[in-house]
């Protein structure tokens, strides 16, 4: 104590412990990687099963991995069955395709109940049901304003209006999505390449339950079995498009919660105002979902 | 609740009793230094052990048989003890004044036979002198009430280094702060670092976790009552620091002695100054980042009966940030203040009753804004959020002493409320054309009101008990809500030294604060429950022991159940902020909450060394039909284990060494830990924005991961000297003395390295925990005179 007391002492004991701190702030830094080992999270089976009407069903099986890791692994020996009504669909690997698809092509069946297992030896079973439900009807997107602009390129902030008929007594949920296509010569390769992007949409309609930059949420839960006309916008920066496509996406309650918590989930990656989201799963004792879905496109021109 | 009524019943008609032929001696217990009232002294007589702590204004009131002999003792912490002898013929009114004890000083002021645990039927109370406040180790040397609570057990600090309380659970909205019974809306300075409390202007502090006293209401986790100093009757003092973060000053003293005194205490921080010649020589025009608090008290004694007190304080955080170049300015800020101004009439109406009336007004004040400006080609744009609540209050309660087992309070209050939920202001002006736009809500007014009444029962030597009532109501767009409270607590002297304790206590909360979990700012909402969001109830039963021992070393050992209903959260996904076009009530869900744990405290009170170990036991859930699959989860300071360990030691009368250390289980937060990709074919196109990822990111469930857990190291040595005219104090602390750095946040972020083999730019995620207070050593120095 008495050291402590001499003024000169103390003064030098200071100035030592300030070098002394800043230095330990340098070494240390303020953040801290933690290292996510396996026993952390549970290894399970990662359906993404969103089947369409009048389309190759196809499935991507995978596992969960830690988040640092690149290599996403592709799980070529699971069992997958499609039933419906003690009728079995059987699906396989598809090496190319790197998804699984129906060892014998079969139509979904409009207001059916299906249920998919996937069953692994390591990773275990898992499962969803769903139902499908009716495509909406009556659909028209009619363009608003020109979709040229005067040098006769593609107007690419058009406006549009959809409209079309709910089915009535269900529960339907719907997505509205923009893409332009574009087309480009690529000199290394001397061969054109189309490629396609994702268009914003923006709609003002009372209508709608969730909006983001690409697209548009809502659900018929006021309006069943009505006409929904939803006016919206879209906008594109991509300067070799030459179509515009708009999609409607008719799916179940599940195929609606799973790509809205994934569009949150994408939103609230650098906003650190939004409330963490959790990716929507209908897979029992898995990851992903199972959803069945019809969707209506409207090229212009 | 028929029940309860009987019993309350039987407990006033046993009050009518008559005691034979009695004399009532009353009075004010005060500081005769500076007639400033002692909140809490204790006062008994001798022969019959019959004894009373003054109230909230320092008032008492006992009752004797005519013509005994008394022998009262009054005590009080850091007073010396006054024994007055006197025989009690006819009704008298006793003022008595304590003097500061000479030879006691700082920590060891708290050594008091005022207060003991064992002797209060109040559980789960804590009361901390404002010594040992302004002695223990602080951020800055920014000494700090909220920051002291925090090591107390079963109250939280959420983030290491932030202010805010979480108490038994409970969010911090579920505080009732009040200072000056008057409610504070937003506690804390620089985006939660420090309160807004000025310990120079502070006199008592007091913090209740349960088994809450009918008198408090309104809020569902606990009461943070702080009264400031009411100013010197007597003659003019003043006190003030130095430290690396603010200055403040307090002085005090009687317009007109033993009639009309003033207090008026300020405090500003100067971070703005200090780096404001280094940042204006870039591209920074302006960088203004201060706080300040203004509290002013006037006291005017009418007469014995009558005392009127005006209070206000001010108080404002702003940080402003703005970049220039030749043509443009651009810049953004936050600004939040407290502004309150109360009116008090203190009225002794008898002998045994007395009253207190109070007209106050309280608002928190929200501004964000940004703005830009080209001067070349004449724009200008300007965007301000406010939000904000305002309140204006009529309270009147009443102090009724019948005899010496009772001590009655009852009482009520309207409230009328204004909240400003979140509006977007837009001015743009473009060669001339101006559009002036505001979106968002409009105000939204509601009223609140409540009555209670409770009884501080001394049944019998070893039984005591406070019953009580507290009926509140609310009323919003034409929507109307009541809530009916019972609450009791239990006292039972099992042995000298040891007392068991029981309470319940049902509370309701009408008003809620939105608090993002992703990130605690002062951009939470302060909303009302409406027609579409119910108001949060709870209840709470607390069961504990008390022991204390001769050499004055108290233990205590308390459990609590708590149950919480209709508590509010965001949805997932809710982005308040900039979503003001959407319905707030649309972002939010109400849903449940259970709390329970143990808490153990053991304080040493007496000697040169002296302190407390707190520890608390606890977990802490919530269920959402809308949040995590309506799945029960914990919340985000759902801590298992927190540690405290505070110790003072006094080498002699010119050195005290403090220390604290703290540990704490890490929080709950909702990171992914897994990912997946929903399509093999499409791998890592994450940098493409026009095209959706494949990559799906898993959070095993909300708030299942934990962070790493926290613990800290504090330490502070003060210098004192008497001067002639003046007392020094040189105080030097050191915050987190191992620099361990404690994790805030945790972070999915992306690192791009060069794969040797391929040549390519490879991303890889990692999870990071991003901490901010690392060793943090200060000087501060205080002067009183």
């Amino acid at each position: 104590m008495k050291i402590i007391l001499n003024r000169s002492y103390f003064n030098l004991f200071l100035i030592f412990f300030f070098f002394a701190s800043v230095h330990i702030q340098c070494t240390n830094g303020f953040e801290n990687v933690i290292e996510i080992n396996e026993d952390v999270f549970e290894e399970k089976i990662a359906v993404t099963a969103q089947l369409y009407v009048d389309s190759l069903p196809s499935i991507t099986i995978s596992k969960n991995i830690n988040i640092s890791n690149n290599n996403f692994p592709i799980i070529e020996d699971a069992a997958v069955n499609l039933i419906s009504n003690n009728e079995s669909y059987p699906f396989e690997f598809n090496d190319q395709a790197l998804r699984y698809e129906p060892v014998i092509p079969f139509d979904l069946e409009l207001l059916k109940n299906y249920e998919l297992q996937v069953n692994h030896s390591t990773l275990g079973n898992t499962s969803a049901r769903q139902q499908l439900l009716s495509s909406p009807t009556e659909i028209e997107v009619i363009p608003s304003t020109s979709i040229f602009n005067s040098d006769s390129s593609l107007n690419l902030s058009t406006e549009f209006t959809l409209s079309f008929k709910d089915p009535k007594n269900e529960e339907n949920f719907y997505i509205i999505e923009g893409e332009s296509i574009g087309k480009r010569l690529d000199f290394d390769l001397n061969d054109t390449i189309y490629d396609r992007r994702l268009m914003g949409v923006k709609s003002s309609s009372n209508l709608v339950e969730f909006k983001t930059l690409w697209r548009i949420y809502l659900r018929d839960e006021h309006l069943d079995g009505e006409t929904i006309t939803i006016p919206f916008y879209c906008l594109s920066v991509h300067n070799t498009a030459y179509q515009m496509k708009v999609n409607l996406t008719s799916t179940t309650r599940e195929g609606y919660l799973h790509e809205l918590s994934i569009t949150k989930y994408q939103e609230s990656l650098d906003n650190p105002f939004v409330e963490p989201v959790i990716i929507f799963s209908n897979m029992e004792g898995g990851l992903g979902v199972f959803s069945l879905n019809s969707l209506s496109t409207f090229s212009f021109p | 609740m028929k029940h309860f009524f009987l019993f309350f019943f039987l407990i006033f008609s046993q009050i009518s009793l008559s005691f034979g032929q009695q004399v009532t001696v009353s009075g004010y217990i005060s500081d005769e230094a500076s007639s400033e009232k002692l909140v809490g002294a204790n006062l008994f007589e001798l022969g019959t052990n019959v004894g009373i702590s003054s109230n909230n204004y320092g008032f008492y009131s006992l009752s004797f048989p005519k013509s005994s002999t008394l022998r009262l003792v009054c005590s009080y912490i850091g007073f010396q003890t006054d024994t007055i002898v006197f025989q009690a013929l006819n009704d008298t009114i006793l003022n008595i004044e304590l003097s500061q004890s000479i030879n006691l000083k700082t920590v060891e002021i708290i050594e008091s036979i005022n207060g003991r645990i064992i002797d209060k039927t109040q559980l789960s109370e804590l009361n901390i002198p404002i010594a040992i406040i302004q002695e223990l180790p602080a951020i800055l040397g920014e000494t700090d009430v909220l920051k002291v609570l925090q090591l107390m057990p079963g109250v939280q600090s959420g983030n290491e280094g932030f202010a805010g309380l979480y108490v038994r659970g409970g969010s911090p909205d579920q505080n009732l702060i009040l200072l000056d019974d008057v409610p504070v809306y937003n506690s804390t300075h620089v985006l939660g670092i420090f309160s807004i409390f000025n310990t120079d202007a502070i006199q008592n502090v007091s913090l209740i976790k349960g088994g809450f006293p009918a008198r408090y209401g309104g809020r569902l986790s606990s009461v943070l009552d702080i009264k400031t100093k009411e100013g010197n009757l007597k003659e003019w003092h003043g006190e003030g620091g130095v430290s690396l973060l603010s200055s403040k000053f307090t002085l005090e003293g009687p317009l007109k002695k033993e009639k009309t005194a003033v207090l008026i205490s300020g405090r500003r921080s100067y971070v703005d100054l200090l780096l404001k010649p280094i940042v204006q020589s870039g591209d920074v025009d302006d960088l203004t980042t201060y706080f300040y608090d203004f509290n002013l008290k006037i006291q005017h004694k009418i007469n014995n009966k009558h005392r009127l007190f005006f209070g206000v304080y001010a108080g404002q955080d702003l940080l402003n940030l703005a970049y220039k170049n030749d043509n443009e300015i651009y810049g953004s800020g936050i600004n939040w203040q407290n502004r309150i101004g109360s009116f008090r009439w203190n009225y002794q109406i008898n002998k045994k009753l007395f009253s207190n009336t109070t007209l106050y007004f309280s608002q928190y004040k929200l501004d964000i804004e940004s703005y830009f400006e080209n001067k070349t080609e004449l724009e200008r744009i300007k965007a301000v959020y406010q939000s904000g609540i305002k309140d204006a209050v009529f309270k009147v309660d009443f102090n009724y002493f019948p005899t010496n087992q009772h001590n009655i309070k009852f009482g009520g209050s309207i409230i009328r409320h204004q909240f400003n939920t979140g509006a977007l202001a837009r001015t743009i002006e473009i060669n001339a054309l101006n559009q002036d736009t505001t979106i968002g809500t409009t105000p939204l007014p509601a009223t609140e009101y409540y009555t209670f009444i409770e009884d501080d029962f001394e049944i019998s030597d070893k039984f005591s008990a406070n019953f009580g009532i507290h009926f509140s109501g609310f009323h919003v767009e034409n929507k109307n809500y009541y809530s009916i409270q019972p609450r009791v607590s239990l006292k039972y002297d099992l042995a000298k030294h040891t007392s068991i304790k029981a309470a319940f206590a049902s509370m309701a909360q009408y008003i809620n604060l939105l608090t993002s979990e992703s990130l605690g700012l002062p951009t939470d909402l302060w909303m009302p429950s409406t027609a579409n969001v119910l108001p949060q109830q709870s209840w709470q039963a607390v069961f504990g022991i008390a022991h204390a021992r001769e050499n004055g070393v108290e233990v205590s050992i308390e459990g609590f159940y708590k149950n919480l209903e209709n508590v509010i959260s965001y949805v997932e996904g809710a982005n308040f902020l900039f979503n003001l076009d959407n319905n707030w009530e649309k972002q939010i869900t109400q849903g449940d909450g259970t709390v329970y744990g143990t808490e153990l405290l053991i304080q040493k009170k007496t000697g040169k060394t002296t302190g407390w170990i707190g520890y608390t036991l606890s977990w802490n859930w919530r269920q959402f039909d809308e949040i995590n699959g309506g799945k029960r989860f914990p919340f985000r300071y759902d801590r298992r284990h927190d540690i405290s360990i505070v110790c003072s030691h006094k080498f002699n009368e010119k050195i005290t060494l403090s220390g604290s250390w703290i540990y704490g289980t890490g929080n709950a937060i909702s990171v992914p830990t897994s990912t997946y990709s929903s399509n093999l074919n499409q791998l890592r196109t994450f940098d493409d924005v026009f095209l959706p990822t494949p990559q799906r990111f898993v959070i095993d469930g909300k708030n299942e991961f934990r962070m790493s857990a926290a613990h800290r190291l504090d330490a502070s040595i003060s210098f004192f000297k008497k001067k002639l005219k003046f007392e020094r104090k040189w105080i030097i602390s050191v915050y987190n003395v191992y620099s361990h750095i404690n994790p805030y946040f945790a972070i999915v972020d992306e690192e791009f390295k060069t794969n040797p083999n391929t040549g390519l730019t490879e991303g890889k995620f990692l999870l990071k925990e991003i901490g901010f207070l690392p060793i943090l050593p200060s000087v501060a120095y205080h002067v009183k005179f």
